[in-house]
């Protein structure tokens, strides 16, 4: 079976993003006073995110894919911030490839062999 | 019209004084509208007012009640859903330009049961684009520009639930329908001083609502109290063939009114939040001790540690782009407000198919671990968010940042949750404690609310609107 992480979780500029996007809870901000200083430092752009060899190959790989998709309807502000995007969204992938996993750990997906099950077996939570 | 002292009352005041005849739908119907016509551009807090088939729908309330036929709590009550919800001969515009004139013809299955339950549709709430589902910078991130918070018109309600914060903050309505894949209840209730219920993933139907992540998009209350969110809850969850998701009968109804448990076992976060503000620290842990004082047996709680919350933003990133790929694909992705929104679509779309499955994989893992916690806890609580309300022009993506596991693994989990004021900071700007619980035990949540809220008045505050 699987076993967890010991390491703590913090999100990365590209992970709070990821949940700003979602209308998250995230999506909060500092106080006006602490505006010109995050909470936690962080990287200012993404030459300055060191990644494995092989790591840094994914990401420039994911980065030509996008370029040679949609490199014409892109600005070079635009290519500039999808480079910082996919760099700093390799940590957290990272993280989850780090994550030990056994074949029989079945994924939480929504498929249902009956699409309109009528029944639970499972009781209502007695609390 | 009915003055401010009415129209602040919870919904279940409203009904009763609804159903003794002492207020009518349509006078109620009509000084929500005028007062949403005149605050609600001011705040932002509104994509469309419905104002024909509001006293359409007032007016027969009205008669209905009048000849002895009263359908409950919610029968001539007015209230606004986020527009994402498709309602019929409406623009739903998911918040965005390039669907700025969508129309759909059928309502969803939510506004089908608030037909059914005789309440009053007096407008779309405003949101963030496509809830965010491309990611977003700016508060402005919105066809109808930032929604402002009524507790101070310079700073934001939080979204993607945004005019739902708004509209139930300023009384703009007696309660409204937000939706949440990962904080976009929670936070605006929060930033906005008001009640928000987070049901169990698949309690409520998204038949008919824009899809954001099909295995985390969830609908639910915002309201005055808890009790007005249960209600409502009552009202809208059920099982529905039309979503795939939907639990099922045995399972999706929420009975309500019904009796609450207490005391609670009740987890008090320590890891929930690296650094919290230090008068956000000390109004939720005042909160905690109020549930303390009332016999809740309460002791210290540790959520899990994985990569949760990575996991929780794969399944986002991915199943948004898989949601919106028509649009990526298009080129329309351009048209969004947001110059994040405009480009992010294409980085998810990178992210590999094996990556998915193992995010997937990671929260059947999860769910397991958080499962075993409420063998021990009712509820988990924690701050609803470390920080409070913050200026409109913030840029979301450089200016803070701050990990936040609960609302990774209540979402990754679809595990419900509820967000109730418990005070203020230095600067008058409203702050949560939240309260999660085991998958379908959202009467945990409801019960630790509610009797928070029935010893504390901070729900009672009204902002400063002039």
């Amino acid at each position: 079976m699987h076993q967890e992480s010991k390491k703590t979780s913090r999100l990365s500029r590209r992970e709070f993003a990821l949940q700003a996007a979602l209308g998250t809870a995230t999506a909060a901000c500092l106080p006006g006073e602490l505006l010109a200083r995050p909470l936690i430092s962080r990287p200012e752009s993404a030459q300055e995110i060191k990644l494995s060899p092989a790591s840094q190959a994914e990401v420039d790989a994911k980065i030509q894919a996008i370029l040679r998709k949609y490199g014409d309807r892109l600005s070079e502000a635009q290519k500039a911030d999808i480079h910082r995007l996919v760099t700093e969204g390799q940590a957290p992938l990272e993280k989850m490839r780090a994550f030990p996993l056994d074949n029989s750990d079945q994924p939480g997906n929504v498929f249902k062999v009956y699409p309109d099950a009528a029944a639970s077996s499972a009781p209502e939570p007695s609390r | 019209m009915l003055g401010e002292d009415i129209l602040y009352l919870p919904m279940r005041e409203l009904g009763s004084r609804i159903r003794a005849r002492r207020i009518s739908p349509v006078e109620l119907a009509e000084s929500y509208l005028a007062r949403s016509e005149r605050l609600g551009p001011r705040l932002n807090a509104f994509a469309t007012l419905t104002r024909d088939l509001a006293l359409k729908q007032a007016r027969a309330a009205e008669k209905e009640i009048a000849a002895g036929q009263y359908r409950g709590p919610l029968h001539g009550i007015p209230y606004a859903a986020k527009d994402l919800l498709a309602v019929e001969g409406y623009p739903t515009t998911w918040g965005a330009r390039p669907y700025a004139n969508q129309r759909f013809d059928f309502n969803a299955t939510v506004i089908e049961r608030l037909n059914q339950a005789g309440a009053i549709l007096i407008g779309k709430a405003a949101m963030i684009e496509l809830a965010g589902g491309m990611n977003y910078r700016f508060a402005s991130a919105s066809l109808t520009g930032p929604a402002k918070n009524p507790w101070n018109e310079g700073c934001w309600t939080c979204g993607s639930s945004s005019g739902s914060g708004a509209i139930v903050a300023a009384a703009l309505a007696a309660f409204a329908i937000g939706t949440e894949t990962w904080g976009s209840i929670i936070c605006p209730a929060a930033f906005c001083g008001v009640t928000g219920l987070r049901p169990t993933f698949g309690r409520v139907s998204r038949y008919g609502v824009m899809a954001l992540a099909y295995s985390q998009d969830k609908i639910g209350p915002m309201g005055r109290t808890a009790d007005d969110c249960a209600m409502v809850l009552a009202a809208i969850a059920g099982h529905d063939p039309l979503d795939r998701s939907s639990l099922p009968p045995s399972d999706a109804p929420f009975a309500y009114p019904a009796t609450l448990p207490w005391p609670l076992r009740i987890g008090w976060l320590t890891n929930a939040w690296e650094k919290p503000e230090p008068e956000i620290a000390l109004a939720a842990e005042a909160a905690i001790n109020v549930l303390k004082q009332k016999g809740a047996k309460v002791s210290e709680a540790k959520l899990p540690e994985g990569p949760y919350e990575a996991a929780a933003g794969t399944i986002v990133s991915v199943e948004g782009v898989a949601a919106f790929h028509s649009l990526l694909e298009s080129g329309k992705v351009a048209e969004l407000a947001d110059p994040l929104g405009q480009i992010n679509g294409y980085v998810s779309e990178q992210i590999a198919a094996c990556d998915y499955l193992r995010a997937l994989q990671i929260r059947g893992v999860c769910q397991n671990k958080v499962d075993a916690l409420f063998d021990e806890f009712d509820v988990i609580a924690a701050a609803s968010l470390p920080v409070a309300s913050t200026p409109l022009e913030t840029n979301l993506e450089t200016e803070l940042s701050f990990s936040d596991p609960l609302g990774g693994i209540g979402n990754l989990c679809g595990l419900p949750a509820v967000s109730v004021p418990c005070g203020f900071t230095g600067k008058k700007l409203p702050i949560g404690i939240q309260f999660v619980g085991r998958t379908r035990n959202d009467r945990a949540v409801v019960a630790a609310a509610q009797t928070f809220q029935t010893n504390t008045d901070w729900h009672t505050q009204r902002p400063p609107l002039a």
